[in-house]
């Protein structure tokens, strides 16, 4: 059930047998959710975390005039609310973009966890850490780039994201998202979504058409989207 | 209510030209709007490319698409009359 997220914290390092049984044991109960649902809502204060299994969700805050931020999008493997172990109340809310299936971890085993495994406490650490360098990228991105560099640069991370968990076939891979998510993610209108997707396809760097995206040159969407990887810390050394 | 006018005009989109208006209230530019191609969004109707002033991005959110020039008019009239000095 957890070995997605297993396979995710090993490519940072390395973990003992004992710690991927922990977190074998560590998830009680898997729920299954329609796409555009709350998994949990902003000022929940949830008593578990959630693990996404497979599928597509996303954390956003809504606006007085009801106007939607997404602020973030996972994939399977993802723990999309481990923060809520400290935090308490969920500051956001996270629904799902696509129908999912999601496991929960109590925060009490989590609190065993950190007491009884220090490594595996960090590495839990260090996914959160990768979640705010996510954060971290995409407001400089959004802060400072072209619309058309924002959604190369979106593409780039997600085709990066989908690898790693082996859901990319050849440069290409689904995500469940209409060009409305997508102008809430990257604060654009869907009018200018669909420009710059047309752009994009038109100049022969990548088609995203009824959730497939099919990169056709990976070298000139990195180009546009300055993307670098550095910021999702794929790299396996000893923490 | 402000007088609105609009003067037709093409405006250099991505991917070309395309059907425009140009919208002024007491001869000062407020907006530019476009025809929305067919295909290029899930509705059909007139874009806010730019705003100025009341109609601009600092003082307003960026509208939904408008499904008529008259609802454009509506929504600038609307803007105007929010940000006149209060007398």
């Amino acid at each position: 059930m957890s070995e997605l997220l297993i396979r995710k914290l090993e490519r940072r390092d390395l973990l003992s047998r004992e710690e991927k049984n922990v977190l074998r044991n560590a998830f009680v109960r898997t729920q299954t959710l329609r796409a555009d649902e709350d998994i949990v809502h902003e000022g929940d204060r949830p008593a578990e975390s959630c693990l996404l299994l497979d599928g597509f969700a996303a954390r956003y805050n809504l606006l007085a005039d009801g106007r939607r931020q997404i602020s973030a999008i996972h994939i399977a493997g993802d723990f999309v609310d481990l923060h809520s172990f400290l935090l308490k109340t969920m500051d956001h809310g996270v629904m799902t973009l696509s129908p999912v299936r999601v496991t929960f971890v109590p925060h009490a085993t989590l609190a065993q966890i950190s007491r009884d495994y220090p490594h595996l406490t960090r590495l839990l650490w260090l996914s959160t850490l990768i979640d705010s360098a996510i954060h971290r990228r995409w407001l400089t991105v959004m802060g400072r780039s072209t619309a058309t560099a924002q959604m190369a640069h979106l593409i780039c991370e997600l085709h990066c994201r989908m690898k790693e968990i082996g859901l990319c076939d050849d440069g290409a891979f689904h995500v469940p998202m209409t060009q409305e998510e997508l102008g809430d993610t990257l604060g654009l209108s869907t009018v200018h979504v669909n420009r710059v997707l047309a752009e994009l396809r038109n100049g022969g760097v990548v088609k995203w058409q009824q959730n497939e995206v099919t990169i056709l040159d990976l070298e000139r969407l990195g180009e546009i989207g300055e993307f670098d990887p550095g910021y999702l810390h794929l790299r396996q050394e000893p923490r | 209510m402000s007088e609105v006018e609009f003067t037709p005009t093409t405006v250099a989109i991505d991917g070309g030209p395309c059907e425009g208006r140009l919208a002024y209230s007491g001869g000062a530019l407020v907006a530019v709007l476009t025809r929305l191609p067919e295909g290029a969004a899930e509705r059909q109707g007139w874009y806010r490319e730019a705003g100025f002033g009341p109609c601009g991005d600092l003082f307003t959110v960026p509208p939904a698409i408008f499904a008529s020039l008259d609802q454009a008019r509506d929504w600038i009239s609307e803007k105007i009359a929010e940000h006149k000095p209060k007398s």
